[in-house]
């Protein structure tokens, strides 16, 4: 094996560091993230407006179809994931399902809470907030 | 500078090899990257980047992953632990090296 002289050591270096750079740049998983926070707000903001069953069911079907999509896109999409992706992708994906959860449960179990603006205004918000935090941490850089 | 603590005894002769050092680099800033990916990163043939990722494989360093997306076939390369602990050994020496200084020990 040839040793290095500085000067190549010096731009292998340069080349870890552009890989580095190079592998950040994949914005699959944070789209996913962006369409996954802003579809859980919308089904929760539409809950109130949904006049009837069916348009909870509606609301329900434009929710999967744009998590399906989004889920499609990031597993066609993903050329590379950043070190450390997993616990930080993970982190979002289950504050975003214990908070949807904890959410429809709450719906479902107290009564009057179908059309109240006050309940389903705050779990849009805090549905949306770890997906959101999650697309700004993969955020392409 | 003493002739056994000069860095270039901690590089990693696995390692050094031009084209496998840059599919480490590439694979070290991620969890885990698509074959084509690298590929494309590191401008080599599949056939090149198979034959680097083989002996990669064999020193411990790789780990192969195959998938689908849909209909199609996928494979994801990622660093194992000891991958990872070669390499950024190997990029310590390298500073040292370019830094002209010995390494440290440990």
């Amino acid at each position: 094996m040839t040793a290095p002289t500085p000067e190549s050591a010096a731009a292998l270096l340069a080349e870890a560091d552009a890989a580095r750079v190079r592998d950040g740049a994949s914005p699959a998983a944070s789209a996913f993230l962006v369409t996954l926070g802003c579809a859980s707000a919308g089904f929760s903001l539409a809950q109130p407006l949904a006049g009837s069953e069916r348009g909870v069911g509606a609301a329900a079907t434009v929710f999967a179809l744009a998590v399906l999509g989004a889920t499609a896109a990031l597993l066609g999409g993903r050329g590379t994931t950043r070190a450390g992706f997993s616990p930080r992708f993970g982190l979002a994906m289950g504050l975003w399902g214990a908070v949807l959860a904890v959410g429809l449960a709450v719906r479902l179990t107290v009564p009057g809470l179908a059309h109240d603006w006050s309940w389903w205004a705050p779990l849009a918000v805090a549905v949306a907030a770890p997906c959101l935090v999650g697309a700004w941490r993969e955020r392409p850089r | 500078m003493t002739a056994a603590g000069h860095p270039r005894h901690a590089l990693d002769e696995v390692i050094h090899a031009p084209v496998r050092f840059s599919v480490m680099a590439t694979l070290a800033a991620a969890e885990e990257a698509e074959f084509g990916f690298v590929r494309d990163g590191v401008q080599v043939s599949d056939s090149m980047l198979s034959r680097t990722v083989a002996t990669l494989e064999r020193a411990g360093y790789v780990e192969v992953r195959k998938g689908y997306v849909g209909k199609r076939p996928r494979t994801w390369l990622l660093l194992s632990r000891d991958g990872r602990r070669a390499f950024d050994a190997h990029v310590a020496a390298l500073r040292a090296i370019a830094e002209g200084r010995a390494l440290s020990a440990g």
